[in-house]
């Protein structure tokens, strides 16, 4: 009986979440694999057609082709670079250092813009006329690309506004570094470890837990990356409706959304999110299982 | 004996020393990238026009004019879109505080069968990308009417948030378990130990869970970029985007003058509560 009631107390307090659960995520993840065997269009009610999106997806549609490209390419630098600076950063910070709030602060704030602050304002940095990076380089005598109009240099353009975003990530690992034992490392030191030894054989196992969300989470929002290719090739005059010089910097989700909202196919686009969703699903399924193995967890 | 110790001690000081002073050296250097942008965002803002757009570009703009800002003015209707990013960012903050602490409290201080695998889902719902739910969500939104109004950017969040939840209930369960205890033989119901004991004890946790939904709504440019379509309902993300994405381009020094005035809040709020922020994201670390 009183199993009963604690079922229904407890039931209770999280039935808001339990209908977002159900009403926001659940039914809307099911009914979009549903759509995704459907021509929609909004205008009319879903038509089944199969397998046809896929079949068209894969076979006949090169934009998809370059999309998919763009992103990989994309996912394969920008997830290990952040990663890897943030990384260093955190170490670099983690060291008792005057005015450790400062810097901490510092490289955290461009995190907390609003994202097409910052956005515009390297676009105005990347102006290739009148951008103060061309100015810096041209000076130097280093070659100042047209960067937001080539094809070849938006996409390094791209990966730089990012960098300049790991001030979260950089914090996550100060948290997992700050708790790190000192014993641990008075103990090396007494052994007679060096820098190098003691932050791959110390710290980074120690770390592990926060380098695994690190790279989860982060996986799942690279794959996505939407705002800052847009606002900083965003133009009415483009010949394209979102995403860079020729398609250049078009990824996954703005290409969903221009067939989805733009090209009133809602079916296509799921299509498009299910074979991104899976795709993230295993990849995140082997981070996790390679995690059994790399990720040591304190107390264990 | 002691000069022998004192010769090999000045080595290993003087290596610690270069050491340490190289660590600085990164530090700034990459400390002033990181500034840069900002320095470079703010001094454009108060540049004339012909400043801007010049070939030897000019640090620091004399004579520094307010202008800018005034025409910012004239080409985001400033008020109106504060108005809308203001009232998205409170109404889903208010929301998520309310629905995420209930949740948690059901989540951590009442023991249910069940409760810890639906809390693993509720985990792992934090994994799945939001491209693969936001186009059926769309729709049933558009089904519903709430295209035309604010609803889709804070009523969700009226039903709480995956992380909210999660960031609360490792909170909640720090709070000693005798306190509720003694209140059930008290006869306390478990909603009034809810409000009158674990809420004053999480005023921190609380505060966190608004404040970070207040700058991630003011942020944010996707969700109402998806969801707004009419002008009048433009959030100021949208409103700052159109004057490089629009059919007439602002120029520079007006781009960034209204960036400046966008981000203002922010960083005040930063500032201010920076303690909240940074322990807030770092316990996540830890818990993470």
């Amino acid at each position: 009986m009183k199993t009963r009631k604690k079922l229904i107390i407890g039931l209770l307090f999280i039935l808001p979440w339990l209908i977002h659960l159900g009403v926001f995520i659940g039914y809307p993840i099911v009914i979009s694999f549903y759509y995704s065997f459907t021509d929609y269009s909004l205008l009319s009610a879903p038509e089944w057609i199969g397998l046809d999106n896929y079949k068209e997806l894969l076979n006949e549609d090169d934009v998809f082709k370059i999309v998919v490209k763009n992103t990989l390419w994309y996912v394969i630098v920008v997830l290990p670079l952040n990663l890897i600076v943030a990384l260093i950063i955190a170490l670099l910070l983690d060291n008792k250092i005057k005015l450790l709030s400062f810097f901490r602060a510092l490289f955290y704030a461009p995190h907390l813009l609003p994202i097409v602050v910052v956005g515009l304002v390297w676009r105005w940095i990347f102006n290739g006329e009148y951008g103060i990076l061309n100015y810096i380089l041209s000076s130097l005598g280093i070659y100042a690309p047209p960067w937001l109009a080539s094809p070849s240099w938006i996409k390094p353009a791209i990966v730089l506004v990012e960098v300049f975003l790991v001030g979260q990530l950089i914090l996550m690992y100060l948290a997992g570094l700050k708790n790190v034992p000192e014993e641990i490392y008075e103990a090396a030191l007494l052994d007679g470890a060096n820098w190098w030894y003691r932050v791959w054989k110390i710290t980074l196992p120690m770390i592990s837990p926060v380098i695994q969300f690190n790279l989860i989470t982060q996986l799942i929002s690279v794959f996505q990356v939407f705002a800052i290719p847009y606002v900083l090739t965003v133009a009415a005059d483009a010949g394209y409706p979102v995403g860079g010089p020729g398609r250049a910097s078009t990824f996954y989700v703005m290409y969903i959304w221009e067939k989805g909202f733009t090209g009133f196919r809602m079916g296509y686009a799921s299509a498009m999110a299910w074979i991104m969703f899976i795709v993230i699903f295993l990849l995140t399924l082997t981070a996790l299982r390679l995690g059994r193995r790399w990720v040591f967890h304190l107390g264990e | 004996m002691i000069s022998k110790f004192s010769s090999s001690y000045h080595i290993v000081f003087k290596k610690v020393k270069i050491a340490r002073l190289m660590l600085y050296i990164i530090l700034i250097l990459a400390g002033l990238m990181f500034f840069f942008p900002f320095f470079w965002m703010i001094s454009t803002a108060f540049k004339r026009i012909e400043q801007c757009y010049t070939k030897i570009p000019v640090w620091i703009p004399k004579p520094i004019i307010l202008d800018n800002f005034k025409e910012a003015l004239k080409w985001i209707p400033l008020l109106r879109q504060t108005l809308n990013t203001v009232y998205i960012s409170f109404m889903g903050a208010i929301g998520t505080t309310i629905a995420s602490s209930l949740s948690a409290y059901g989540f951590s201080k009442v023991e249910w069968p069940g409760r810890d695998i639906l809390f693993t889902i509720t985990l792992s719902t934090m994994m799945i990308p939001f491209s693969v739910y936001m186009i059926p969500l769309y729709i049933i939104y558009r089904n519903l009417g709430f295209l035309g109004s604010f609803l889709p950017l804070w009523l969700p969040y009226w039903f709480g948030g995956a992380f909210n939840i999660f960031l609360l209930t490792q909170f909640f369960k720090s709070i000693p378990k005798e306190l509720s205890d003694a209140a059930r033989i008290d006869g306390c119901s478990e909603f009034d130990i809810f409000w009158r004991i674990i809420i004053p004890l999480s005023r921190t946790a609380l505060a966190l869970v608004f404040i970070f939904h207040v700058v991630f709504m003011w942020k944010e440019f996707f969700l109402p970029f998806l969801y707004l379509p009419r002008q009048d309902m433009w959030t100021l993300s949208i409103g700052l985007q159109a004057l490089q994405g629009g059919t007439i381009k602002a120029p520079w020094n007006v781009v960034m003058a209204a960036a400046t005035l966008i981000s203002t809040p922010l960083l005040l709020i930063f500032i201010f509560a920076q303690r909240i922020f940074i322990e807030g994201i770092m316990m996540t670390g830890i818990k993470g």
